[in-house]
């Protein structure tokens, strides 16, 4: 008796599950870009290998510097000690990254930047410029980085616009550059793998061999 | 099964074999046959769930980077192995992804809850539903049908090549199997053979050859000694029967001889009798012709002679003429007896019931004045005899009956007794005893033997009605010219019974 009633609650249960999703894909969501680039942060956590200990503490937190505006608004959130990423991709939100609490250091300015720069495992390179910043270009941003950042161990994450601005950046040094392909509706990278490799990042197959990644 | 119990031990023995092996055979093959489609499917299991999760791992990237193009060209790598037949990829929210068809006809129906992990063996396919995860990620699901017909069609194979050798096996061992058995039942055979000599022609002479040392070896042993020891009591039968028959042919002999004998005394009596016979009846009839002289002369002498006589000289007479009587009366019994020995008996059937009404007519007068009652207590037989002659019998018989007895009340009774009547005297097993018993005087036990004697009285010569003493030899002789028997049971003083058979040709 107690048996059936608990295989009944498990019904219950799994036909509430069912209908759930079943609920989600009926309705497909208009899913953001930066809810994309949100939940790619974690992918890259999968898929990028970094040297071992790159900078101190770099075994405790998983810590992304975004520089410029900072674009992911509610997709990725403060959350107790750290961040969440909350991307439509995750059925729940996602506190942790190759095992670490995620970290997000935003630096709303070049000079920011390079006063305040802490090592990090990923700095994204913001297209646009903090509110009431109107002088600085996505340019200034990705050549701070680069002085900033190198010959270390860091994934410079840069946004473009079009594919040839995308591969322009990644050849003068952001490892992987986002660009929007109006055509397909979606949005896909340049990745310089040979650049990763010299900066010690090894970059694993699955994400090269994709279809979206154009490798350098 | 009487049939099968029929079988010879040779086909019995081969078939016992045959069907172990066969059976034997037949389950280990079966049980090996099981046991290597189990293995297979569980290997068949390990290779396509660890299938399904390489191609899951491969294209969780694809998945992640929502990249479908992509993620069909990795599970295009899947038809490196022509098993699978389809390959489908869910994403994190359960929609269908990617997918792999090795073949554009197959469908994508799954048979089973794709959400759920699960190895299945469903119809002519194994799915594989497995969860793609990346560390703490989910990433979605893979599901991976494959088609099991080499399966079955290893298995058939093996099928068909364990007939094969189960039919090999079964070849060897029939071939073993009757190898084997001769060994076994060749001594049996030819036990059989020996016992089925033994007793059906008689030949004791048979013997088995086993120089095995198992049962069947002590089996033929035992076998031979018991035909050796039987051979032996045969020969020492026959030697006693040999002995046996030389006995009873010189005993035969010895017999023969002794008849011989006995045939020849008993012709040479014969013909004394004969003899004597015939000289009886010359003597009498030569005697009584001087007699009857006598007689005539001595009545001359008393019929010319009375008045010169005196009174001693007619008692002489007299005398002289009641001797001559007597004489002649003799030699008259002695005629008739030599008659009764020479005379042919005139055979015939008989009603002796007729017999004895004409002997109690002749003798009616004298039963009268006696007052003797006669009983027939049954209707007598008819026998085949000389009616004249057993009319004699009856009336010398009942003539003595009559004579001598002193009771006031007299009987005579006259009957027969027939075969398992009496309590078995000498009683002739087919015919009939008859008898004529009275209440009379009796006769002692010491005279018994002597009453049949010719002339022999036992009484004084005027006592009890006289007479030659006669009669009861005249009985004898003509019971015995009837190849009959006479004897006497007497108790002196209270009767007598005479028995006499008439064996010769008994009618009814």
């Amino acid at each position: 008796m107690r048996r059936s009633l608990s295989l009944f609650c498990a019904l219950l249960i799994g036909n509430a599950l069912i209908g759930d999703h079943v609920l989600r894909a009926q309705q497909p969501q208009a899913v953001s870009e930066y809810d994309i680039k949100a939940g790619w942060f974690a992918f890259f956590g999968l898929y990028i290998q970094w040297p071992e200990q790159p900078f101190p503490g770099a075994d405790k937190d998983f810590v992304i510097g975004v520089l410029g505006n900072n674009p992911f608004g509610p997709y990725v959130r403060p959350s107790g000690n750290g961040f969440a990423i909350h991307a439509s991709k995750f059925p729940k939100s996602l506190k942790v990254i190759q095992g670490k609490r995620i970290k997000v250091i935003e630096y709303a300015t070049v000079d920011a930047f390079r006063r305040n720069y802490r090592p990090c495992h990923i700095l994204f390179i913001s297209r646009s410029s903090a509110p009431g910043v109107p002088a600085e270009t996505v340019q200034d941003r990705v050549s701070a980085a680069l002085a900033k950042t190198k010959n270390q161990s860091v994934v410079l994450v840069g946004e473009a616009s079009s594919k040839a601005e995308s591969e322009a950046f990644a050849k003068s040094g952001v490892i992987i550059c986002y660009w929007n392909d109006l055509q397909d509706q979606r949005l896909k990278m340049v990745i310089n793998d040979t650049l990763a490799r010299n900066e010690g990042l090894k970059i694993k197959s699955p994400l090269l061999r994709l279809g979206v990644v154009t490798p350098l | 099964m009487r049939p099968l119990r029929d079988l010879s031990i040779r086909v019995k023995l081969t078939g016992s074999l045959v069907a172990v092996v066969s059976i034997v055979l037949l389950l280990s093959t079966v049980a090996g046959l099981i046991e290597q489609h189990r293995s297979a499917k569980v290997a068949m299991v390990a290779q396509f769930t660890v299938l399904a999760v390489t191609l899951g791992e491969a294209s969780s990237s694809t998945i992640l980077f929502d990249d479908r193009q992509t993620c069909a060209e990795v599970l295009a790598s899947a038809r490196l192995e022509p098993k699978v037949v389809f390959v489908q990829i869910f994403d994190g929210e359960g929609n269908r992804f990617a997918s792999y068809k090795a073949d554009q006809s197959v469908s994508d129906e799954l048979p089973l809850n794709h959400e759920q992990d699960q190895v299945l063996f469903k119809g002519e396919f194994l799915h594989v539903s497995q969860p793609i995860e990346l560390q703490e990620i989910p990433v979605g699901r893979i599901y991976l049908r494959a088609s099991i017909k080499d399966l079955y069609k290893n298995t058939r194979h093996k099928i068909f090549l364990a007939t094969l050798s189960l039919l090999i096996c079964l070849f060897i061992a029939i071939l073993l199997g009757s190898l084997l058995q001769r060994e076994i039942a060749r001594p049996i055979l030819e036990l059989a053979a020996a016992t089925k000599k033994v007793s059906g022609e008689g030949d004791f002479s048979a013997r088995v050859h086993s120089n095995a040392g198992d049962e069947i070896g002590v089996l033929c042993n035992g076998f031979n000694t018991m035909l050796d020891q039987i051979q032996q009591r045969d020969r020492e039968l026959e030697k006693h029967r040999t002995h046996l028959e030389e006995l009873v042919r010189e005993r035969t002999s010895r017999l023969e001889a002794q008849t011989q004998e006995l045939t020849d005394s008993n012709a040479q009596l014969e013909r004394s009798n004969q003899e004597l016979d015939d000289f009886a009846y010359i003597v009498s009839h030569d005697l009584k012709e001087p007699l009857r002289g006598i007689s005539r002369y001595s009545s001359f002498i008393a019929e010319d002679y009375a008045g010169k006589l005196d009174e001693a000289g007619h008692e002489k007479l007299e005398t002289l003429q009641r001797l001559c009587l007597r004489q002649e009366n003799l030699i008259d019994s002695l005629l008739h007896y030599s008659r009764v020995g020479r005379a042919e008996l005139a055979i015939a059937p008989t009603d002796l019931n007729d017999v004895i009404e004409q002997v109690l007519d002749m003798m009616h007068i004298t039963l009268e004045e006696q007052g003797i009652e006669v009983r027939v207590p049954r209707q007598l037989p008819t026998v085949a005899c000389d009616s004249v002659r057993i009319v004699e019998v009856f009336r010398n018989l009942i003539t003595n009956a009559v004579k001598y007895n002193d009771k006031a009340e007299k009987w005579i009774e006259i009957g027969f007794q027939q075969h398992g009547e009496c309590g078995g005297n000498d009683l002739t097993p087919t015919g009939f005893v008859f008898y004529v018993r009275d209440n009379g005087i009796g006769i002692r036990e010491k005279h018994q033997e002597s009453v049949f004697r010719i002339f022999k009285r036992l009484h004084a010569r005027d006592k009890y009605g006289g007479g030659t003493g006669a009669g009861l030899t005249f009985v004898k002789k003509i019971v015995e010219r009837h190849g009959g028997k006479i004897w006497l049971e007497s108790t002196y003083g209270e009767g007598t019974t005479f028995y006499f058979t008439l064996e010769k040709g008994i009618v009814a």
